[in-house]
């Protein structure tokens, strides 16, 4: 496992190095810079200009400056807000776009396991399971901006139930010391303990019992909603919650048919296994043989196909930001790609990969983990 | 061929409903001409100039002369609709075909011939995946003008050589090492014969597949990138979105749903065929996946 982490590590390594070529190269192949979007500037002025942001030396020595910032994580500063570096923008920004992303995803994902798994086990042809088809396939395809309008349409402008600008309200925030990040991290590290919580006390039902893991689960959520009321911060949670909702929803309503229905492809594919054929003779009921025999198996193929998904899913997050005025990372990439402005464009861009590449690693790691032939395999001692 | 079309589009339920679902948007992308030159009056009709000076003020609801309505700058929606689908059908499948292609040779050459030529393709393949192809087109669109085959053929490359070419290199790299192969190579086969004649057999349902969901994502791509004004198609189903999102409300006769609704729910259903037609392709190939009656799953 040690040598096929150290192979995988330097691959990725050389990965980031091309990829960081690519993007440089595709960034100053466009026409213009950042100096030639200020109309009416005096030529005397954008020389000047130009020669304080470095646009003016021999694209070689660009690059290599560029290189050199990457790999010390000194991405510059911007050209848009020169009073921050482009790492601090991104820090800024990240977790926005985290506490937009991660939930929905992880929501996603579970939503579309849990249907997925009850519609393909017990297997029958069902007008419920011919329509959550229909409702899957139209998740899959529908268009985000238009699914965001109509939402918006209906809960921010009729209903006028959720709020369609913006992250927090800001006469409520107006008072308060601490900056909206803080608790957007802790509000994920609260979600991502939650989720973590609830499945190990899951695991302990055998021993347990239904009742007492039913128990214990309530009292882990209480316990984690108290601690939020005597932090002092659950009105400001809440808030960002109550801004949350829709993009949330929209993001939830455009990823979940599809894992809906790759789950219960991956469910059908193996039912007729003789596992499966086993454990229903030897007489478990048929919630059990699904849930413990036939979809811990059925997941594993649906790992590999996060590696298409994942992009799609960062660019819908993207998408909504501009839409909601969600001020993530999305937002800054709209902002540098029409400005120009080519450290930040570079730095989002790169964040966008690390992001990825970060993603790929991991589950390559976690399949090797889980499927001892894949680590014979890299090694070459099986073909 | 005749067999794989029977077998995908015919005798497969889900295929029947998707080809049909993209023979009715062919019907629509062909009809749009035609009608034009014969019976809609082009001054009234045009997708991007039209106007009808009957009726004002402007948009207005579905009628028997505009059977979906006119948009805020009185163009007929229908007329849109149809010009529109020309446009996906032809960003979609030279999308497809471009990346299924690339997929296929860039895999088939990475796993049969391994060394150099795997480790040059899969470094461009590493570094593509990086790259969600909608982001990149974003920037590129700055630098040309975005036509529509000229955004299918920039989504096919980046779609194509990223992830499906590392699906399809794993796959057929099962297959080399058979023993068919090895006897191929012995008895004197060609590598191009063998690359053909042996080993494509087996990665073409992945191809495909990575056909339909290509497909599917350049319209998707295409409607995204329509809808923030970084292409050069004048009319397509994401600027008609785009148009009446923006619109919405300089009705006095109420929000303007009813220019909403088709273009969405076009790219819908022109996704959905594609996602059906894929299912059809992934039965065809593996009977396993066809449904049998409970228990008599036939066993390999």
């Amino acid at each position: 496992m040690g040598r096929y982490l150290f192979h995988r590590l330097v691959r990725a390594f050389i990965t980031l190095v091309l990829f960081q070529t690519a993007l440089f190269l595709l960034i100053h192949a466009l026409p213009g810079d950042f100096v030639s979007t200020a109309v009416g500037l005096p030529p005397i002025w954008k020389k000047a200009l130009r020669t304080y942001l470095g646009l003016n030396l021999p694209l070689w020595q660009q690059y290599l400056r560029w290189m050199k910032g990457f790999f010390t994580g000194n991405f510059g500063r911007s050209f848009l807000y020169p009073h921050y570096s482009v790492t601090a923008l991104l820090f800024m920004a990240l977790p926005k776009t985290l506490l937009l992303l991660v939930p929905a995803t992880v929501s996603a994902w579970i939503l579309g396991v849990l249907v997925g798994k009850r519609m393909a086990w017990p297997p029958k042809h069902s007008l419920l399971n011919a329509s959550a088809t229909a409702l899957a396939v139209a998740s899959y395809s529908s268009f985000l901006p238009w699914v965001a309008f109509i939402l918006v349409q209906i809960f921010a402008i009729r209903l006028r139930w959720f709020p369609a600008q913006s992250e927090v309200s800001l006469e409520l925030w107006a008072d308060v010391s601490i900056s909206s990040n803080i608790v957007m991290v802790w509000m994920l590290a609260t979600f991502i303990a939650a989720i973590g919580g609830w499945w190990i006390i899951g695991k302990r039902a055998k021993r347990w019992g239904t009742t007492v893991v039913f128990a214990v689960r309530a009292l882990f959520l209480v316990a984690l909603a108290l601690a939020w009321l005597l932090k002092g911060w659950g009105r400001l949670a809440l808030d960002i919650l109550w801004h949350l909702a829709l993009p949330f929803i929209t993001l939830l309503a455009t990823n979940f048919g599809e894992i809906m229905l790759l789950m219960r492809t991956s469910m059908t594919l193996l039912r007729g296994e003789d596992f499966v054929l086993l454990a229903k003779a030897k007489g478990l009921d048929e919630s059990r043989v699904r849930d413990y025999h036939l979809s811990r198996i059925a997941i594993l193929p649906l790992l590999s196909r996060f590696l298409l998904q994942f992009p799609l899913l960062l660019l819908g997050s993207f998408i909504l930001e501009k839409i909601f005025f969600w001020p993530g990372v999305g937002v800054l990439l709209f902002f540098a790609i029409d400005y120009q402005d080519v450290p930040l464009l570079m730095g989002v861009l790169s964040l966008v990969g690390i992001l990825l590449l970060a993603s790929h690693v991991f589950l390559d790691l976690a399949l090797a983990w889980l499927d001892p032939r894949l680590r014979w395999r890299m090694h070459g001692r099986l073909a | 061929m005749g067999d794989w079309l029977k077998g995908v589009a015919l005798e497969n339920t889900k295929g029947l409903v998707g080809s049909i679902i993209l023979a009715i948007f062919a019907l629509m992308a062909l009809s749009h001409p035609i009608l034009m030159a014969w019976v809609w009056n082009r001054g009234i009709y045009h997708p991007m100039t039209g106007f009808d000076p009957d009726i004002a003020p402007h948009p207005t609801f579905p009628s028997l002369k505009h059977p979906l309505g006119t948009d805020s700058f009185g163009r007929d929606v229908l007329s849109q609709l149809l010009y529109g689908a020309g446009t996906s059908l032809g960003v979609g499948l030279t999308a497809g075909f471009i990346a299924s292609i690339l997929a296929l040779s860039a895999g088939l050459a990475s796993a049969y011939f391994g060394g150099k030529v795997e480790a040059l393709l899969m470094a461009l393949c590493d570094v593509l995946i990086l790259m969600p192809p909608p982001i990149i087109l974003l920037i590129v669109g700055l630098l040309i003008d975005m036509r529509w085959p000229i955004l299918a053929l920039l989504y096919g490359v980046l779609a194509g050589l990223g992830a499906p070419a590392a699906i399809i290199k794993s796959w057929a790299q099962g297959i080399t090492v058979k023993a068919f192969v090895e006897t191929a190579k012995v008895s004197g086969g060609g590598n191009f014969y063998i690359l053909r004649r042996h080993i494509l057999p087996y990665v073409l349902p992945a191809g495909f597949l990575f056909m339909t969901f290509t497909a599917s994502g350049a319209v998707l791509t295409e409607a995204f990138l329509s809808f923030f004004g970084r292409t050069r198609i004048r009319m397509s189903w994401g600027t008609m979105i785009w148009f009446t999102q923006l619109t919405f409300y300089w009705s006095p006769k109420g929000p303007q749903w009813h220019a909403l609704f088709p273009p969405a729910l076009a790219i819908i259903a022109f996704c959905g065929a594609f996602y059906l037609l894929s299912k059809a392709v992934e039965e065809f190939y593996d009977p396993t996946l066809r449904r049998f009656p409970w228990g008599t799953k036939p066993r390999s």
